[in-house]
């Protein structure tokens, strides 16, 4: 026990346990974090598998990273509690375990420089006589320096309690709506419940590529499939909604009056708890709001198109289901789609669905991606679907001039050319929870005070000793360098001086 | 009105005093010193009155992007140099600012120095207080780094007199290592950025001002010191004899510039930083390349305080402590915008 205790309070186990967490945090920023398994592998075919094993794809909740915090925090405990034995013996009996010896060490000292004056014992705080008949004085100023390094080690203690409970307790997730929408917020437990879900199939992920059959995997899904109920109940019993009244964004205007890049994003929002509905609050990047467990943070803008307008053209029998019944000449008609909501025009026989609308449509890596929220290149993917729900055909929508694409890609009896598409804003909130952050604020003024005590404030004792012959030495030292209390010597000396009126001491 | 000129007129100030604080270090003339002095002071209001005058044009302080980042450093650790000698004249440390801040200059050449207004994040008066503490304190740790330098310097300067100078040959190599090595590795690291810089089009246009503005001034004025020390030697060791306290003075300099740092540091870059994150994204930390990189920096600092104050232990091993601490200050500035992308990337 005492083994540990002396490896914890020594100064060496600290320094190494700090180089080790730097090294660790350092790698962190090395190795890309939080990728799949798949990918550590396929891009670190040597130290992947090290990487996966040690947890460093997830570096800063990992074991070697949370055991270094959880040992830098009992080393912290145990520097306090060593320091505070030292601190407060010299806080409170600093004259009684000076020695003469020991003054008369001190870089900064020299005998006085004339007769002692009879008021001296006014101007120390302390005064004793030593075995030998030597009288030892002390004044001291700036004694709160000496808290400084306890306070530095409790305000840090602070922040790792705070942080570690926010990695157990605190959650943070995304929420985005445009105007008009009402979003539920599920309670605390149901929010924990995803991020647990999260985090079980993310490992799950990593176990199921190195081996497909392996035995913790049922346990493991079933355990995901418990959390997402637990997280749909929450949905399905909100702790309240938010409502998003208005959104708008605030562009700067450059001389010629054209935007000039983004100024702000506003989302206007309302609370409703059952029947209770909040005021209209103003959140702004930088403004956060806070209701009920959570607050809410301005952290993203996105603007999408719901409503696309398309011309439609009857091109004949393509390869799908031939149009029945319809005369050609009714074309080309136009035709509004809101995405995700399946349309059944009274010259089409089946449903259409507009699927997917890319603003700025680019093929990068084989894969269709929009590049921008800009109306750029713009492509809008349609389905159609018959009666019984089966896919019946599939078409592109370009605009115009880029409508030579579209042919290798439908295939039904219709072309639809793009001609508009109506920008809507939606507000992506960060919503989060933290019953950490208390005290790490309450770390963090303590850490301050610590510092601004231990290197800013100077900590000084004067000394005077009066010896039995009547000979006197002064000294003074404390938390800077020797010559820097010059000024104080002297100082002290002329203090001490008996002028020619007064008379000395006998 | 465009602050460029400005900051021309400063760069200059910094190359005369430069040259005429080597001068009266080698020459032992002890009246270039005050005039010297007088110039840097010139360089350095120069550059305070372009900063302001930029801060007006833009309408925010001159921090929002990696031009205004170094131009706004390199003003700083040229004041703070002036300012940390006021009591105390160090020419070498004087003329070592006056190296950095021009070299800083060099490198904000890189960037764009067109004002653009603030996107919403930065928006906060918490970025006064957040970059402006942090910046103050990277500028001393700067201070400490130069005087950390020159510790091994004067080092190597009397152990070429004395051979009881070195401890062991670790400590003689480690020396040679910093004063020798530190350039070279600086102007290779350059050399790398400019050719790598070549290649994307972003910087077609910019990357030769990194070699015309850095890397040919930087291996001409290192030839040219090099040479002189080496022909001129004993003068050299006269002059650093004079003008430099003894080793252990120098290692007091370097705590004392590295205790007034380490909290404007910790305060302005970390704890304020956690404030504005918290008010901004909704949590205080996120592991974020950029606030990873600070705390990397708060910890090599931690250590030399720990093993420096509690074990007591000084001298060459603490120094190259220091230089190691101002080389993370430098990766988190700069390193960390280049080659890991996070949410602190500006550029």
């Amino acid at each position: 026990m005492r083994t540990i205790h002396k490896i914890f309070v020594s100064l060496k186990s600290a320094v190494i346990l700090i180089a080790i967490l730097t090294l660790l945090a350092t790698l962190g920023t090395l190795v890309p974090q939080n990728l799949d398994a798949v990918d550590y592998l396929k891009n670190y075919p040597i130290t992947g598998h090290w990487i996966l094993s040690l947890g460093f794809d997830d570096m800063y909740r990992s074991a070697p990273f949370q055991t270094c915090l959880w040992l830098l925090s009992v080393s912290t405990l145990a520097c306090i509690m060593t320091r505070w034995k030292n601190t407060w013996r010299k806080l409170s009996a600093r004259v009684e375990r000076a020695s003469v010896r020991e003054i008369r060490a001190y870089e900064s000292g020299h005998l006085l420089s004339g007769r002692l004056t009879e008021s001296w014992q006014s101007r120390f705080d302390r005064v004793r006589t030593d075995e030998d008949g030597v009288q030892i004085a002390l004044k001291t100023s700036g004694r709160s320096s000496l808290l400084g390094g306890m306070f530095i080690h409790i305000g840090l203690l602070l922040i790792l309690a705070g942080g570690l409970i926010g990695v157990y307790l605190s959650v943070e997730t995304v929420i985005r709506g445009s105007k008009g929408d009402l979003v539920p917020v599920p309670p605390l437990e149901a929010v924990r419940a995803a991020r647990d879900a999260d985090k079980i199939a993310r490992m799950a992920r990593n176990i199921r590529s190195f081996s497909a059959e392996d035995p913790r995997l049922n346990p493991m899904r079933e355990q995901i499939d418990s959390l997402h109920e637990k997280y749909k109940a929450g949905l399905a019993s909100p702790a309240f909604k938010i409502r998003f009244n208005e959104l708008w964004v605030e562009n700067y205007r450059a001389q010629d009056g054209s935007d000039a890049g983004v100024k702000s994003w506003n989302s206007r929002v309302s609370f409703i708890d059952g029947d209770k509905e909040s005021d209209s609050t103003l959140v702004m990047v930088n403004q956060p709001v806070s209701y009920g467990d959570y607050t809410f943070y301005q952290s993203s803008w996105n603007q999408f198109y719901r409503k696309v307008t398309v011309q439609v053209d009857y091109v004949g029998d393509a390869s799908a289901t031939a149009i029945t019944g319809n005369d050609s000449a009714t074309f080309p008609v136009t035709l509004e789609l809101t995405l995700k909501k399946p349309v059944k025009p009274a010259w089409a026989p089946f449903d259409l669905v507009l699927v997917d609308f890319m603003p700025d449509f680019r093929i990068i890596n084989d894969r269709f991606v929009s590049v921008s929220d800009e109306l750029n290149n713009p492509a809008a993917m349609i389905v159609a679907y018959d009666e019984s729900g089966n896919v019946a055909g599939r078409a592109w929508a370009f605009p115009e001039d880029r409508m030579s694409m579209a042919g290798h890609v439908t295939s039904m009896p219709f072309r639809f050319t793009f001609i508009d598409a109506e920008a809507e804003y939606e507000s992506g909130m960060q919503m989060a929870h933290d019953p950490g952050k208390p005290v790490v604020w309450l770390g963090c003024l303590i850490f301050t005070l610590g510092m601004i005590m231990s290197f800013y404030v100077t900590y000084r004792e004067l000394w005077l000793l009066v010896y039995p012959d009547g000979s006197c030495y002064i000294a003074v030292t404390g938390n800077r360098p020797a010559k820097t209390f010059a000024e104080d010597l002297t100082q002290l000396d002329s203090q001490l001086i008996a002028i020619d009126k007064e008379p000395a001491i006998s | 009105m465009s602050e460029i000129p400005l900051f021309v007129f400063s760069m200059i100030c910094y190359v005369l005093a430069f040259v005429g604080f080597c001068t009266h270090i080698s020459l032992n003339r002890e009246k270039f010193y005050r005039p010297s002095r007088g110039v840097a002071w010139a360089g350095v209001l120069a550059a305070l009155a372009a900063l302001g005058l930029r801060w007006y044009d833009a309408g925010h302080p001159p921090l929002s992007n990696m031009y205004e980042s170094l131009v706004t450093l390199s003003t700083l650790i040229a004041l703070t140099g002036l300012l940390f000698t006021a009591r105390q004249p160090l020419p070498m440390l004087e003329a070592g600012t006056c190296v950095i801040s021009i070299l800083m200059f060099g490198v904000a050449s890189l960037f764009s120095s067109h004002t653009r207004p603030l996107i919403p994040a930065l928006q906060s008066y918490w970025l006064h207080l957040h970059v402006s503490l942090a910046f103050v304190g990277e500028a001393l740790f700067a201070i400490a780094f130069i005087l950390s330098y020159l510790y091994c310097f004067q080092k190597i300067m009397t152990g070429s007199a004395n051979s009881s100078s070195f401890s062991s040959i670790h400590e003689k190599i480690t020396c040679y290592f910093v004063v020798v090595g530190l350039p070279l590795a600086f102007v290779t690291g350059m050399a790398v950025l400019a050719s790598h810089l070549s290649r994307l089009p972003a910087y077609a246009e910019r990357w030769s001002g990194l070699v015309w503005g850095v890397i040919v001034p930087a291996v001409v004025t290192m030839l040219l010191l090099m040479i002189l020390t080496w022909m001129y030697r004993g003068a050299v060791h006269k002059g650093v004899e004079k003008w430099l306290p003894d080793a252990d003075s120098l290692d007091k300099l370097i705590y004392r510039a590295i205790a007034l740092g380490y909290p404007l540091f910790t305060v302005g870059g970390l704890i304020f930083g956690m404030v504005w994150a918290n008010k901004a994204w909704g949590r205080y930390w996120g592991w974020d390349p950029k606030e990873t990189w600070a705390l990397i920096t708060f910890l090599v600092y931690s250590i030399y305080l720990h093993v420096r104050l509690a074990r007591g232990w000084n001298g060459t091993w603490t120094a190259c402590l220091s230089i190691a601490g101002f080389l993370v200050t430098m990766f988190t500035l700069f390193g960390v915008n280049f080659l890991i992308s996070g949410l602190h990337s500006y550029r």
